[in-house]
């Protein structure tokens, strides 16, 4: 008997005449993934098949215009698809989990109807000139630290971009750092982006679009103390006085310390960024990777995907036969490890000793322990989905898809929570923070939405 | 334009049963007369072997009915359906009839920009590239410039044919140093507001700065469901008569109101401004419940990929519909039909 919840998703589906494959499907799913969950260090939840998410998306949708482009009825069921897990799980000597069984809940759903209350709303515009576009949140979870644009570039020449503080509890924003050139138009707008702090300073990078995608630019960083304001490094120059390829110049920082990619000026043909680490208190910089990017940071380990050099003697690997593996370094102890699992990740994330990553061919979400000591895919893109920018805490882990909507992995439940439509979503210390639709009646605004995760049931 | 307009809405009236192909076949012949392989604009004709060899041999499959397609980009069903012939199914927000489940001119090429700010020359590129390749036209200009980026957006030599003015005589790319291609430039006093992506192909194509090539800037106003409807129209009417389009978006921008959010695997943190060559479209049901806008990316390959947010592999790009709408409504970006 299924619970009536599904036989309305399959009634509105109409999928009743595919209902006998679902459950074979659901059969094998579950008889594939025992073994592998009964020896995973996570537990498994309820059994549901991944394709009915799909479904049940339908009646989540909260966007009028979103749901009149899709067809109410597929011409085909998207289950039962030839990317199942459960048809090529990955060998291993560790213990990995499938994705998770349990079928998919809302907020109200998985942690009460009283969650929607405690949900934080910021207007992503300010003003009608300016957007906000948010880039991270302080440790302490009181301050959203984002990008203050102008929101109509071609006719307010004059505004420039800078990089705010708002206060969550407030709204109120305060203004950090400002680019020094008006917008302008499009490419040639300096922008601010990649802004990230600890307890004691702001980081930030500036550039415009081009050259080179973001390759000119500086980065900042401020005291949150004296509220003074210095460069730390800007982007190496060629000879011919372009900007070095290989980096947008993306930092971050924890217990005062700092690390960046810069890249390597004068390479013909090719491009690669060196990993930099500065000591705020001493000013000491050091260069921890030759050939290294995505750098994350949480106290006292840093992650960095880094090109694997061939051993002496082999052969020169082929375009998309070099291994891009994960360095992790104990900046306590200088211990430095290869993570053996992720082999070139497409994205990366670090939270203590938690790491999630985004395989190679942006279909599935990942996580594991610093240790390896186990594997789990917690997420896996259907039909022509994609992920990308995966985040967590202690608590949730949150990606990008391709289908604006904003879902997270709820560490405590072991099942996916649909938030809602729209995206930018991200997880921080604290907190949950998206761009949805806003609750009035009519509107088709959006605006930033924040829930505080510790406060979760 | 108002010929091309009327063939999207006849588009339309075949779907209804209104119009028949042979009729809307006619008047495509008439339309695109001076195309030496006109027919294969038709969009009833058979895949060509061609076509079929545009696809990398090792996804190379084919449905029951012949058609071929990309494995990696095969149907969610997980197994291969009979035809490829779309079944026309309540709440679709188009009123145009897709002829296929998916169709994708895999003729267009990708091809890597040249440098960062060079996506609209590498996306003008991949389009005439496929006019060179399926309607064989000359890879020389109207005006006798060799095929490269660098022409497409190179500015004019003092004397040159087709040189109209000082700044350049297709996309203009150049004139703007290394700021990127225009939507619009707004310097030609005898035309305020030409589109450069129009200019650019159709100087290219035909000599003349008005031609086949259409653009549909979209007002910075609330987003509508009658303007996806007209972007989707024209869509499926140009991908069905293998006429690839270009588009031009902004990403992670926010203006009254509306946030619009990235194409796949680009930067989510910062405003980009892109141009690429759409060349095809799924529907529902291919992959799962939603329709594809098919592209080429010419980040892939270049200089630009990868260690700044990008992440971007090989293989066809598709972005869902409403997605790629709202990237350029928000702008007052559009594309080029």
């Amino acid at each position: 008997m299924l619970p009536s919840a599904l036989r309305n998703i399959f009634r509105a589906a109409h999928l009743s005449k595919w209902i006998p494959l679902l459950l074979l499907c659901v059969v094998s799913l579950l008889v594939v993934s025992c073994d592998f969950l009964a020896s995973g260090s996570d537990s498994a939840a309820a059994p549901t098949n991944t394709p009915i998410r799909g479904r049940a998306d339908l009646s989540h949708d909260a966007t009028p215009l979103a749901a009149r482009s899709r067809q109410a009825q597929p011409s085909a069921p998207t289950a039962v698809s030839a990317k199942s897990p459960a048809q090529s799980p990955v060998p291993s000597a560790v213990p990995t989990s499938l994705v998770p069984l349990a079928a998919n809940l809302d907020m109200a759903q998985a942690w009460g109807a009283a969650i929607h209350r405690q949900v934080q709303h910021i207007p992503i515009q300010p003003n009608p000139t300016t957007f906000l576009l948010v880039q991270s949140v302080t440790q302490d979870g009181r301050f959203l630290l984002a990008s203050a644009n102008p929101s109509d570039p071609q006719n307010s020449a004059n505004q420039q971009s800078s990089a705010v503080m708002v206060d969550i509890a407030s709204g109120q924003a305060t203004e950090i750092g400002r680019v020094p050139n008006p917008a302008g138009a499009t490419t040639s707008a300096i922008q601010v982006y990649e802004i990230h702090s600890d307890q004691d300073w702001i980081v930030w990078t500036q550039a415009p679009q081009e050259p080179g995608f973001f390759s000119d630019w500086a980065l900042y960083a401020y005291n949150r103390t004296d509220h003074s304001t210095k460069e730390i490094a800007r982007a190496a120059k060629n000879k011919n006085g372009l900007p070095a390829l290989g980096s947008n110049g993306s930092a971050q920082i924890d217990h005062g310390t700092l690390v960046w990619t810069e890249g390597v000026p004068d390479l013909i043909n090719s491009q690669r960024s060196l990993l930099k680490l500065l000591d705020m208190p001493t000013g000491q910089v050091t260069t921890l990777s030759a050939n290294g990017w995505s750098p994350k940071l949480s106290w006292p380990n840093l992650a960095w995907i880094e090109l694997q050099s061939p051993p002496d003697g082999s052969p020169t690997p082929g375009p998309g036969e070099a291994k891009a593996q994960v360095v992790v370094l104990n900046l306590e102890n200088g211990t430095r490890k290869l993570l053996t699992r992720p082999n070139k990740p497409s994205y990366i994330a670090l939270y203590k000793d938690s790491f999630a990553w985004i395989s190679n061919d942006s279909k599935r979400v990942l996580l594991t322990d610093l240790a390896e000591t186990f594997e789990r895919t917690i997420a896996v893109a259907q039909g022509g989905d994609s992920f990308q920018d995966p985040s967590l805490n202690d608590r949730l882990i949150t990606w990008g898809d391709q289908l604006s909507k904003v879902e997270v992995w709820d560490r405590k439940q072991n099942r996916i929570i649909t938030i809602g439509p729209k995206g930018h979503q991200l997880v921080s210390a604290r907190n949950l923070v998206w761009v949805g639709p806003t609750n009035a009646p009519g509107s088709t605004s959006d605006e930033i939405k924040i829930l505080d995760t510790t406060q979760l049931p | 334009m108002d010929k091309k307009q009327k063939l999207a809405d006849m588009y339309v009236q075949v779907g209804q049963g209104d119009v028949s192909m042979a009729t809307y076949n006619a008047a495509l012949d008439n339309f695109y007369a001076s195309d030496l392989n006109k027919e294969f604009h038709h969009p009833d004709r058979g895949i060509t072997t061609d076509e079929c060899a545009a696809i990398a041999a090792a996804n190379l499959r084919y449905l029951n009915d012949g058609t071929c397609y990309d494995v990696t980009e095969e149907s969610a069903t997980g197994s291969v359906p009979t035809n490829n012939i779309y079944s026309p199914t309540n709440g679709s927000p188009l009123s145009v009839t897709p002829r296929y489940r998916q169709r994708i001119l895999w003729q267009v090429p990708q091809m890597a920009q040249n440098n960062g700010w060079y996506c609209a020359p590498a996306a003008a590129a991949e389009v005439l590239r496929f006019w060179q390749v399926a309607y064989h036209q000359p890879a020389s200009s109207y005006f006798g410039d060799s095929f490269s980026q660098s022409s497409l957006a190179a500015q004019c030599q003092s004397g040159q044919p087709g040189c109209w003015n000082t700044r350049g005589k297709y996309l203009m790319t150049d004139a703007n140093g290394i700021g990127g291609t225009d939507w619009r430039w707004r310097e030609f006093p005898w035309n305020p507001y030409s589109y450069m992506m129009e200019y650019g192909l159709n100087k290219w194509r035909q000599g003349a700065e008005h031609g086949d090539y259409a653009p549909i800037g979209l007002p910075q106003e609330d987003i509508t469901f009658s303007r996806l409807q007209s972007f989707g129209d024209k869509w499926i009417t140009d991908i069905d008569a293998a006429f690839p389009m270009v588009a031009d978006v902004a990403e992670n921008r926010t203006n009254r109101g509306v946030t619009s959010l990235s194409l796949p695997k680009h930067p989510t943190t910062r405003t980009i401004w892109h141009w690429f060559a759409i060349r095809g479209y799924s529907t529902p049901g291919w992959y799962d419940n939603y329709w594809y806008v098919h592209y080429v990316e010419s980040v892939y390959g270049s200089s630009i990929n990868n260690t700044r947010g990008y992440a971007l592999t090989q293989g066809n790009n598709k972005v869902e519909l409403l997605r790629l709408h709202t990237m350029f409504e928000v702008d007052g970006f559009g594309y080029v039909w």
